[in-house]
């Protein structure tokens, strides 16, 4: 699959680098010193580099656990997130990777040891009895090339024995064998993204289809895991009711709700930088034409349409799942013009203003 | 917009047989370098060496300024193992006085192998490393970067001597034969390109609609950003705007008409 592999010379005998290296053995392998060398320089194309992106294998040296984003959390003590890989194998029209880095080669920081390492230590500088997350996920997808770095399998080992650390693999893959074969942890979650089947065929660009990612969820939950449905990000259409009700028809007719860890919901947004850059790199995708809304530095929709789509999803889902298994991935600041959502900062504000609109 | 593929080559034994192969004619273009060029293609025969090739690509690109361009650097250059007449493309580039390194990005399949590409100021004839060696591509390589995506820009090279020929024997007549016998390689590596190109240009084609506005309305340099963004949206979202229509009658300046496009997208985008 990939036709360039750059490894940065210091890790050329790291034991992960060369399991890696034996499955590409038609690779063409080239030695860089740092993978910054190749990887988001000035002059890149995002979407020339999509169409075959390589493989960078680097190590990183520092940074490895990060605070997760305000908003970003699913009812835990402390949020973290991690990356050991930057970039997707998927292709999805709204992702903000597309916009944040000039290259969509893929890099994967294969020192999993100093990032477990980081992550423990983080995680015994809290009481025993708090939750703390650490969300892998969010710069790339935690399972998709899961067969390949065993990055899943190594860090659900390395945080098996923990008291207080909670693990979220967000996905939108079925690559989930490292799970099924062993016992399921009650502090994993992992946690599937789901648009409209008409959405995701039209936007989500080579992610397996909505029926496959239930079978895998269905396969983790009958093997005793938890897992997650993320609607993240929510994507308008005139008929998104029907859409959203035909997904959520799907999913909660045939998840047991009991290992339903978490539901979050949040809009399509993106800071306006990084969509200026997906405007620039898709003047022709339909969904990037939209005209989008522009406030407090990010794009999304119109603050209307944003609040009916995510009080009437709230609705629907809370019909289905407990109220306190549902979050909001973000807090939407309304424009002064518009007086009907008047919100203070706090995200408990915002949801329960929200939920008051879905009653 | 013309797209081109502009091909820099340093000698002129190397430069005959493309000249040949894709029926180039001279081009008017500046009096150090000489140019060749057809629809598709133009060739610059830079002379040897780093900065004579740097110096082709700035002329080149003084004459290309509102077009996507690719770069490819064709010519011979030695190798530390493959074999003569082996053709490859440089997948690292590296500057032996200053050590600096470059990575082309390929986001094609290469007809041929790949490998790293030493440059050196002086021809090599110890052959070292197991790498090729030539005299331009360090100076190609950064200079056509600076006019185009990395992604566009590359190195292709043919071996035409190694540890068990040595480079004495290399001849004109020699050349020539390596360059014609890798035309096909070359032709599709330019196919490659070309496509690229064209990928690349259809993200800031403009259109007539666009030009309607501007005959008839003023625009800030600003406006006319905006008004690009929004003509490309309507079209992609299938919203018919006519300047000849009643909406724009009233339409003073540039910045009235703006707000009736705008109006026009958001409205009917949510119908």
């Amino acid at each position: 699959m990939y036709r360039n592999i750059y490894v940065e010379s210091e890790m050329l005998r790291h034991p992960r680098v060369k399991e890696i290296l034996a499955r590409y053995t038609d690779a063409s392998v080239v030695t860089c010193d740092r993978y910054t060398e190749i990887f988001n320089l000035k002059s890149q194309d995002f979407r020339l580099q999509k169409k075959q992106p390589s493989l960078i294998l680097a190590r990183k040296h520092s940074g490895y656990i990060q605070q997760a984003p305000t908003g970003y959390g699913v009812g835990g003590d402390h949020n973290f997130y991690f990356s050991t890989m930057l970039n997707c194998l998927y292709d999805c029209r709204y992702c903000f990777l597309q916009g944040m880095y000039r290259s969509a080669n893929h890099v994967v920081f294969v020192n999993y040891e100093d990032f477990s390492s980081a992550l423990l230590k983080t995680a015994a500088s809290f009481e025993k009895d708090e939750q703390v997350w650490f969300f892998s996920g969010y710069d790339c997808d935690s399972l998709a090339l899961e067969p390949v770095l065993g990055m899943a399998d190594y860090f659900i080992d390395s945080v098996s024995s923990s008291q207080n650390v909670w693990l979220e693999l967000r996905t939108k893959s079925t690559q989930i064998r490292s799970l099924l074969k062993r016992a399921p942890l009650p502090n994993i979650v992992t946690a599937f993204s789901f648009t409209p089947a008409a959405v995701s065929e039209q936007i989500e660009h080579q992610v397996p289809g909505v029926e496959k990612r239930l079978t895998a969820m269905l396969r983790l939950q009958e093997q005793g895991w938890s897992v997650g449905l993320r609607f993240d990000p929510l994507i308008y259409s005139h008929n998104f009711r029907e859409q959203y009700q035909d997904l959520f028809n799907l999913l909660f007719m045939s998840l047991n709700p009991d290992l339903i860890h978490s539901i979050s919901i949040g809009v399509f947004r993106l800071p306006k930088a990084f969509y200026k850059q997906l405007e620039r790199l898709y003047p022709d995708d339909r969904f990037i034409s939209q005209p989008f809304d522009s406030r407090n530095g990010q794009v999304s929709y119109p603050l209307n349409i944003e609040f009916e789509m995510k009080s009437w999803c709230y609705k629907q889902i809370q019909e289905q799942i407990e109220e306190k298994k549902i979050f909001f991935a973000e807090i939407s600041v309304p424009d002064s013009g518009i007086e009907n959502f008047i919100f203070s900062g706090t995200e408990s504000d915002v949801q329960r203003s929200v939920k008051g609109i879905a009653e | 917009m013309n797209n081109s593929v502009n091909l820099i080559v340093a000698l002129k034994a190397e430069a005959q047989p493309l000249i040949e192969f894709f029926e180039l004619k001279p081009l008017p273009l500046d009096g150090t370098i000489s140019t060749f060029g057809n629809h598709e293609v133009t060739l610059a025969l830079a002379g040897m060496g780093k900065s004579a090739v740097a110096h082709a690509v700035q002329c080149i690109n003084k004459t290309k300024q509102d077009c996507v361009k690719a770069w490819l650097n064709i010519g011979i250059a030695g190798h530390g193992v493959f074999d003569v007449g082996q053709g490859f493309m440089a997948d690292r580039i590296v500057d032996q006085t200053t050590m600096k390194t470059w990575y082309p990005q390929f986001v094609f399949q290469p007809v041929c192998r790949t490998g790293t590409l030493m440059t050196v100021e002086n021809v090599e004839t110890d052959y070292s490393e197991p790498v090729g060696y030539d005299m331009e591509a360090s100076g190609f390589f950064p200079a056509a970067v600076n006019y185009s995506t990395i992604e566009l820009v590359h190195s292709y090279k043919i071996v035409s001597d190694n540890p068990q020929n040595s480079v004495a024997k290399v001849t004109s007549l020699n050349i020539n034969d390596l360059i014609k016998s890798k035309l096909s390689e070359i032709r599709c590596t330019i196919d490659s390109l070309k496509k690229l190109t064209e990928e690349v240009a259809t993200r800031s084609s403009s259109d007539e609609l666009l030009h309607q506005f501007l005959q008839r309305w003023r625009f800030s340099v600003t406006q006319q950003f905006q008004l690009k963004s929004l003509l490309r949206k309507s079209n992609m979202l299938k919203i018919d705007i006519n300047v000849e229509s009643n909406d724009f009658i009233l339409c003073q300046d540039g910045r009235s008409a703006l707000k009736v496009v705008e109006r026009a997208v958001k409205t009917q985008w949510r119908n």
